[in-house]
């Protein structure tokens, strides 16, 4: 009955390389099978290159033209190189939240180790571009514009501790949400369950009442799932237009 | 291939169908989905009961996203398959839908082109007609007038002729005439005369010659008219 069980990493093909164990995992199987199903959207749902999309092909355009919109709106014109980046962060978030509301299946979003190293490569990838754009005027960047110079040593810390938050916050964020959605799922169940086990036939119809909660918790966590991912992706454009226009 | 970054256009048409489409399948989906929904359900239900009554999981403590010995693994899968899946991306997937979006917008833009020519052609097409078609009226009428004009000359030509004939023929008839009147009065004043010669010598005797009475006569015809 442990809500926390569903998070537990297990071993599917064991693997060791440098003395390091890197077996591949139910995690790995969920990540892995993202890769697939988003590469199959792209290329096989568009194999046929129509003039008018089928299903999988209109799929695959709308998801297109979703992405694009969120890097030219809040990243702007400038960030089209890194259209693919925003691209691929949001979908292999948003898949990986997806497959995990799939019963059985692992939702490897639901890691902190996963969601940080996504987060802190966003960081790592908009702090090298402000630098690569502005050189070492990017250090300007802590230090709010039109601000009075004497504020400098309050206002400075704060920046430079609000910018290095940044990778924390944008992977607590979608951390939590997915651990928290899917525990309170699985509590939900559990109380069907203990029902059953403690009423007998009469718990059968009592434990009705947790499922039906579920049932709307499911469309909740399937709409957080999608929210989480958008979140994701509008915030790792919002820093990439930090580090183009800084401010 | 490079990337196409398309232009802002607001919500896209396809989006706002794809929304308008969703919400009117809506309750067919949720009927569709019922039936599953309980069956796996009551299928997660035994399982978790089959489970619970086993003994319940391996029973490690504390939470399995703070136990580090599973972030190497964790980490070595997620770079894999980020990297693979921002290449497959970046490399095939989104320049090919970037390229079928273009494409379409092309093709729109060419048709749309293509259908404003056309319409000129037909304008162009049509002003010609309209005067080729005043031009051939012209052209008929004028040919109208011509015919009859040439109709009314022949017949006036006719009428002419036709006239000429008559008077002439008319002339002839009247000189007849007056012939026949000139020998017809020649006739009446011979015999005229001649009465009035067998008048005289029976009434008086006297013998007169021709000459002498037709004088006579002549005289009597001039003072009567």
């Amino acid at each position: 009955m442990d809500p926390l069980h569903q998070f537990h990493i297990t071993p599917i093909i064991p693997l060791v390389i440098g003395g390091v164990d890197v077996n591949f995992n139910n995690a790995a199987l969920a990540m892995v099978l993202a890769c697939v199903l988003i590469s199959a959207l792209l290329i096989v749902g568009t194999r046929k290159r129509a003039l008018v999309p089928g299903r999988l092909q209109s799929l695959a355009e709308i998801l297109y033209d979703f992405v694009s919109n969120i890097v030219r709106e809040n990243a702007g014109e400038e960030a089209r190189p890194f259209f693919p980046l925003v691209f691929t962060i949001f979908t292999f978030v948003l898949f990986g939240n997806m497959l995990g509301m799939v019963p059985y299946m692992f939702t490897f979003t639901s890691h902190l180790i996963v969601t940080f190293t996504l987060a802190f490569m966003v960081f790592l990838f908009v702090t090298v571009l402000g630098f690569v754009r502005h050189g070492l005027h990017f250090f300007a960047f802590f230090m709010p514009p039109g601000a009075p110079i004497a504020l400098a040593p309050v206002l400075v810390p704060i920046e430079i501790i609000s910018y290095f938050i940044r990778p924390v916050s944008l992977s607590v964020r979608l951390f939590a949400n997915m651990m928290a959605g899917h525990t309170m799922l699985k509590v939900f169940a559990g109380f069907s369950v203990m029902m059953v086990a403690s009423m007998g036939g009469v718990g059968y119809f009592v434990a009705m009442a947790p499922v039906a909660i579920n049932v709307a918790l499911v469309g909740f966590e399937l709409m957080v799932a999608f929210v989480q991912a958008y979140v994701f992706a509008l915030l790792s454009c919002l820093y990439i237009r930090d580090a183009i226009e800084m401010h | 291939m490079p990337i196409v970054f398309r232009r802002r256009r607001g919500r896209s048409m396809g989006e706002f169908m794809m929304l308008n489409l969703m919400l009117r399948r809506l309750p067919g989906w949720i009927n569709r989905l019922a039936g599953p929904a309980v069956v796996a359900l009551a299928i997660v239900m035994i399982a978790d009961l089959a489970w619970a009554s086993s003994g319940g999981g391996h029973g490690g403590g504390g939470l399995p996203q703070l136990k580090p010995e599973y972030f190497p693994e964790q980490l070595f899968w997620l770079v894999i398959s980020f990297v693979v899946l921002y290449i497959m991306n970046a490399g095939v997937g989104l320049p090919r839908v970037g390229e079928i979006l273009e494409k379409r917008e092309e093709t729109i833009a060419r048709d749309i082109h293509k259908a404003e020519e056309l319409k000129e052609g037909a304008a162009t097409y049509r002003t010609a007609v309209e005067q080729h078609l005043v031009k051939a009226r012209a052209e008929a009428n004028e040919t109208i007038a011509g015919v009859v004009k040439e109709a009314e000359a022949k017949e006036a030509a006719q009428r002419a002729k036709l006239e000429l004939e008559f008077a002439t023929r008319l002339r002839r008839a009247e000189e007849r005439v007056a012939l026949a009147k000139k020998s017809a009065m020649r006739d009446v004043h011979a015999a005229a005369a001649d009465i009035a010669r067998a008048a005289v010598a029976k009434l008086g005797g006297v013998e007169i010659d021709d000459g002498v009475a037709a004088s006579a006569v002549a005289v009597v015809v001039k003072e009567r008219g």
